[in-house]
């Protein structure tokens, strides 16, 4: 499915139905790169896909104007969650990288946050609590490896995309969407500094960004809806001309962070970044290409969805095309990464084997035929690094 | 090739044409074919840990610990990968393994793997700096010749990861057919890829390869090979090096401010011929803007997304 192209019948199952949606709480459902693959047919996908179009229509910067109580609301929550910060600060002496003080953090949160969002009036008097909550509470990193990465900021969308769907007719106003972005990293800035969150499955200098791909979209967004005469290059040179009173800019934020962390030269520590801004002439281009990256690089990419679970109503494991639900694979407790609940986090830049892809593998050459379970080995707990055996779990 | 000349190159961080990289890759293919899974190391030597592309650090960490006219070197792996300047890390250790093959070890780490390059970066590198992944090809068929690991005077055991359940001799390292993709499984994977961690026996690995081994893991090993001491990188460290289970164990790090960022100091360990142990830490370099700039690329990948 290429964005953009929805026929009638997809685009029929892009709206949520409020009135007679049931929300469950959300399960886990890709579990290797055949599921990755049916993630792309959903309705879940096809509706992320909807609001991050819609965004990217909406972004223009925008931060004064009214609010709806609903966002009134979220906006004092996430100050609560940087109070939080204040209140759990990092612990001092030696580490391997990550501040275990994150744990605590995040301890915190998931015991305030039923108690919060059951305030946000739009959610609580629809019973969506349950869905929209599991969303916000992966949008600030991984508690066990104490990293901070795309996935997260994706989950982060999926609440904003659920906010707005539980405030139609009217939705989230492009005031409230900049707002909500702009405190949310903020906050996240904040946690990936004052922790030393590690880069969720960095690429090193050959990725877009360490932890962060929305922001550059939104930011490219701004400067396309709203020009204030800013080019690409002219945020490379960091003297961004343009009027004193344009607004705060997602993309020069971003790039901002980026050269507060890493040292050396951009072009070096950042050459995609460097190659984008030098390279591409006009902000809409960047828009649409980084859209399609993201598509590409998020959206489809095993290590990042695997984190993204599925509800009933908002993100639902239905078929776009017909609204039918897709296959579930069973769960299986030895295949869940997330049951690694104790001991240190791996570490910063840690390598970590990548799904098994059918596709890459056909061209590598093993000339050692795949070994069986080590059944003579003295291992307390045995991970089942396969992934093909899923296929066999198929319930339907 | 005129290996004086590309030497020059690449410690300017310069182009190195294609050609170059194919006659350099297959010379040290028959220069490694003939090395032992396990190499014999005499002392005194420095032992190194990761580099991942960080040229500049590579640079500076020959400076600080002799160079390789006065010193002998083993390399514990995972050269490329994360850094700007995996490929001329690599090609460097390469050369002055062609020119001083007694004096330098080259050990295969997790990240020397077509399918590992391809997700963490040297396989991008290689398409930005030439357009085509030939010189991806080239260096990945040496990958498959890397040894597994090394010994020193009979005493020290050199490997990227470290230990596996499969293997309890040296013996049994040599009995592997070292000449292929690493596979997910099995002996050869876990030495590329395993973990010392506080635990009782063996554990699974958070990385979904490898395990995690303790001190009674390493107390037999070492027992039962008469060796004193494991060296092994494949972990960051910030203090460049760390001994755990009294001694039995080194983790050495060698890239200083690992990705930029992390504020790490870089180590390199120094056995002399009492097999004493001296360590040489060292920071990372101020990289100046312009410098190294010549590699310039030639396709942008990633930039078809923006066409």
């Amino acid at each position: 499915m290429i964005p953009g192209t929805l026929g009638t019948g997809e685009r029929a199952q892009l709206p949520l139905d409020v009135e007679h949606a049931v929300f469950r709480q959300p399960q886990k459902r890709i579990f290797d790169s055949q599921t990755t693959a049916t993630f792309q047919e959903s309705v879940a996908l096809a509706r992320i896909r909807f609001h991050i179009e819609k965004y990217m229509r909406m972004m223009r910067g925008d931060t004064s104007g009214g609010i709806s109580a609903s966002v009134a609301r979220m906006l004092q929550i996430l100050d609560r969650l940087d109070a939080l910060v204040d209140e759990t600060p990092p612990l001092v002496g030696p580490r391997r990288y990550g501040n275990l003080a994150c744990r605590d953090w995040h301890d915190k949160v998931d015991s305030s946050l039923p108690g919060l969002t059951s305030q946000v009036d739009c959610l609580a008097g629809g019973g969506a609590c349950i869905e929209a909550e599991y969303y916000l509470r992966n949008s600030f990193g991984s508690k066990i490896r104490l990293d901070y990465g795309t996935g997260h900021e994706l989950s982060f969308l999926a609440f904003v995309a659920a906010l707005d769907m539980m405030s139609q007719p009217r939705g989230i106003t492009p005031v409230e969407l900049s707002r909500l972005w702009d405190r949310y990293y903020r906050l996240v800035r904040r946690l990936i500094v004052d922790y030393n969150l590690e880069p969720a499955g960095s690429h090193g200098v050959w990725g877009l960004d360490d932890h962060f791909h929305l922001a550059y979209l939104w930011g490219a967004s701004q400067f396309a809806n709203n020009p204030v005469g800013v080019q690409p290059r002219d945020v490379l040179s960091g003297v961004i001309p343009g009027r004193d009173d344009a607004p705060a800019n997602f993309l020069v934020e971003a790039i901002g962070f980026v050269k507060s962390v890493k040292h050396g030269p951009f072009w070096e520590n950042s050459p995609m970044l460097n190659d984008i801004l030098s390279g591409v002439s006009s902000w809409r281009k960047i828009q649409r290409g980084l859209f399609r990256m993201y598509n590409a690089e998020v959206l489809n990419k095993f290590p990042v969805v695997q984190h993204f679970w599925f509800g009933t109503a908002f993100f639902p494991w239905t078929s776009v095309r017909d609204g039918t639900p897709l296959p579930v694979y069973e769960q299986s407790a030895d295949t869940e990464q997330e049951t690694f609940d104790s001991g240190a986090p791996p570490g910063p830049g840690t390598t970590t084997l990548p799904a098994l892809d059918t596709s890459t593998m056909a061209s590598v050459p093993s000339r050692r035929p795949a070994m069986g379970p080590p059944a003579g080995r003295q291992v307390n707990k045995f991970i089942q690094h396969t992934t093909a055996s899923h296929r066999d779990r198929l319930r339907r | 090739m005129n290996l004086d000349h590309t030497l020059e190159l690449l410690r300017q961080g310069k182009h190195i044409p294609e050609e170059t990289v194919y006659s350099l890759c297959l010379e040290l293919q028959e220069l490694l074919i003939n090395e032992a899974n396990v190499s014999y190391v005499d002392t005194p030597v420095t032992i190194c840990g990761d580099i991942h592309g960080q040229l500049h650090d590579l640079l500076t960490l020959f400076e600080k610990s002799g160079g390789v006219e006065k010193t002998r070197y083993i390399f514990l792996g995972d050269f490329v990968d994360r850094g700007f300047y995996s490929l001329e890390s690599f090609l460097l250790l390469l050369c002055y393994k062609l020119r001083y093959p007694d004096r330098i070890t080259l050990i295969r780490g997790n990240h020397e793997t077509r399918q590992i390059t391809k997700v963490y970066g040297f396989y991008d590198e290689v398409l930005r700096k030439y357009g085509n992944c030939n010189v991806w090809r080239y260096c990945c068929e040496v990958f498959d010749y890397l040894s597994l690991g090394a010994i020193i005077n009979n005493k020290i055991f050199c490997v990227h990861g470290g230990l596996s359940p499969d293997v309890d001799t040296l013996d049994a390292i040599r009995g592997i057919d070292r000449k292929q993709e690493v596979p997910h499984e099995g002996p050869m994977c876990d030495l590329l890829w395993s973990d010392p961690d506080d635990v009782e026996t063996w554990s699974l690995s958070p990385r979904g390869a490898g395990f995690l081994f303790g001190k009674n893991e390493v107390d037999k090993f070492l027992h039962g090979n008469d060796i004193e001491l494991i060296a092994r990188a494949h972990q960051l460290v910030m203090e460049g090096y760390k001994e755990m289970f009294d001694g039995g164990l080194v983790t050495v790090w060698s890239a200083p401010n690992y990705c930029y960022r992390c504020g790490n100091i870089a180590a390199v360990l120094e056995i002399d011929d009492q097999l004493q142990r001296n360590y040489t830490i060292f920071e990372a370099v101020q990289p100046q803007d312009g410098v190294g700039n010549a590699i310039i690329p030639t396709k942008k990948p990633q930039m078809d997304y923006f066409l």
